[in-house]
């Protein structure tokens, strides 16, 4: 649950980025600290094997500014996908406001999207949230570029029934490494959580 | 809260996002080349002079000079560095022992005028300024240090003096005693490396 101080008129939102491992979660939070770098004062945190997995998490905090007079303090976190850690995914998904759920485009990928999905939802029932029940999530579709290597995709449509169908929740194309569509992803998971937020702000 | 309010707070939270963010038209365009990756070859230029790192602070440079041709005082460092490492990388160990000094100086710069957006008109110039100056100056030095062109007026020899000779032998001993140093230095950081790399396996084998 998002911190919200009345008294200091602040409001601390966390959201995590979930999904399979290797799907471009650590990518997309790169990005978006590269980008904006230049106008924050804190830095990103990364918990890496030697290799390039997420080993606990990734964390880049930064100060919004204000919104309807109320300093809005942004958290982002990532969850390492390998199936292993669930351990920690549970854990960095302790009091989490929003998801981005990155999926990975790549045919072969079909299942492991799936099963992270079912993985999170899992999860979340833990800390008694229903992601269906009006929790904001969104969806990033990643690594579209590799339609140009040849590599075989799965189309939106699919993807769309196999993740979105219940759920219905806005999706992005996009390719992490070159940064398409990483900001308006993660503008829209802030916005959506500030408004499943209002009661609170209001 | 009702339908107004909220789409005050939606249209409040759209404006927050994009003044942090950007408008968003920037996103589908290549997005900027980060000073990151300069930022590490010229810090592993500092370390060790390879030919890999300077070739890379050459590539890094020169992806931010085309990104950077509108501003010419950032494009008039990118090109210093630019040229810095194309000399670097020619005179490997015999080149001027200021020119990694101005490596260093001329990146730093760099970094400020792309990160600092308070900076001043004037300031930038004069840090521009500044750097070339002292740019010019270790380029007489270089130029003084060349042995004299085949065929040159022997005056030229002639006019250094017994103290310039020695100055000269003195730097070419310095530098061979660098050199040794910085050979064993290396030996040194490769093996620590070895134990660092065994360590971390260690520590990945107990984490899993
Ligand atoms: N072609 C392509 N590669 C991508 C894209 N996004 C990420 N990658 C690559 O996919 C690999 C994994 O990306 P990460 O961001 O580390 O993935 P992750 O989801 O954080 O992985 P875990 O930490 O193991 O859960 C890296 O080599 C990325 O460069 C993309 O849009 N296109
Ligand atoms: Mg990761």
């Amino acid at each position: 649950m998002a911190v919200i101080n009345i008294r200091k008129r602040e409001v601390q939102i966390k959201i995590v980025y979930v999904g399979p491992g290797r799907g471009g979660k650590t990518t997309n939070l790169e990005y978006l600290f590269n980008s904006i770098r230049h106008r924050i004062q804190s830095d990103m945190v990364s918990i890496k094997t030697h290799g390039d997995r997420t080993l606990f998490f990734d964390f880049l905090p930064f100060d919004l500014g204000q919104i309807q007079g109320y300093r809005i303090k942004t958290q982002l976190y990532t969850v390492p996908g390998q199936v292993k850690y669930n351990a920690t995914r549970k854990l960095v998904l302790k009091g989490v406001d929003g998801i981005v759920f990155v999926a990975d485009s790549m045919a072969v990928m079909r299942e492991k999207n799936i099963a992270a999905l079912e993985n999170l939802i899992e999860n979340l029932t833990f800390y008694d949230i229903d992601i269906y029940d009006r929790f904001p999530i969104i969806m990033q579709y990643n690594k579209r570029d590799l339609a140009d290597e040849g590599i075989p995709l799965l189309d939106i449509a699919t993807m769309q029934g196999d993740l979105n169908a219940k759920l219905n929740a806005p999706f992005f194309e996009a390719c992490a490494v070159r940064g398409e569509n990483v900001i308006p992803t993660a503008k829209k998971a802030i916005s959506a959580t500030i408004i499943s937020l209002q009661d609170h702000l209001a | 809260m009702d339908k107004t309010a909220k789409s005050k707070l939606v249209s409040d939270i759209e404006s927050q996002l994009d003044d942090f963010f950007g408008d968003g038209l920037g996103d589908t365009s290549s997005p900027t080349p980060s000073l990151e990756k300069l930022k590490s070859a010229v810090l592993s230029i500092d370390w060790e002079i390879t030919d890999a790192c300077l070739s890379d602070m050459i590539t890094e440079t020169e992806l931010l000079m085309s990104h950077f041709e509108e501003d010419p005082v950032t494009h008039a460092l990118l090109r210093m560095l630019r040229g810095l490492g194309d000399y670097v990388r020619k005179r490997k160990a015999r080149s001027h022992p200021d020119a990694i000094k101005r490596v260093m100086s001329v990146f730093a710069n760099i970094e400020t005028l792309i990160n600092d957006t308070h900076l001043e008109k004037r300031q930038r110039k004069n840090i521009v300024a500044k750097e070339i100056q002292a740019f010019k100056k270790l380029k007489q030095q270089v130029e003084s240090q060349k042995p004299p062109l085949r065929g040159a007026p022997s005056q030229a020899i002639s006019t250094q003096t017994p103290a310039d000779v020695a100055a000269l032998l003195e730097h070419h001993k310095f530098k061979q005693a660098m050199n040794a140093v910085e050979e064993r230095l290396g030996a040194e950081m490769k093996s620590l490396k070895a134990q660092v790399q065994s360590l971390q396996k260690q520590l990945a084998a107990l984490r899993s």
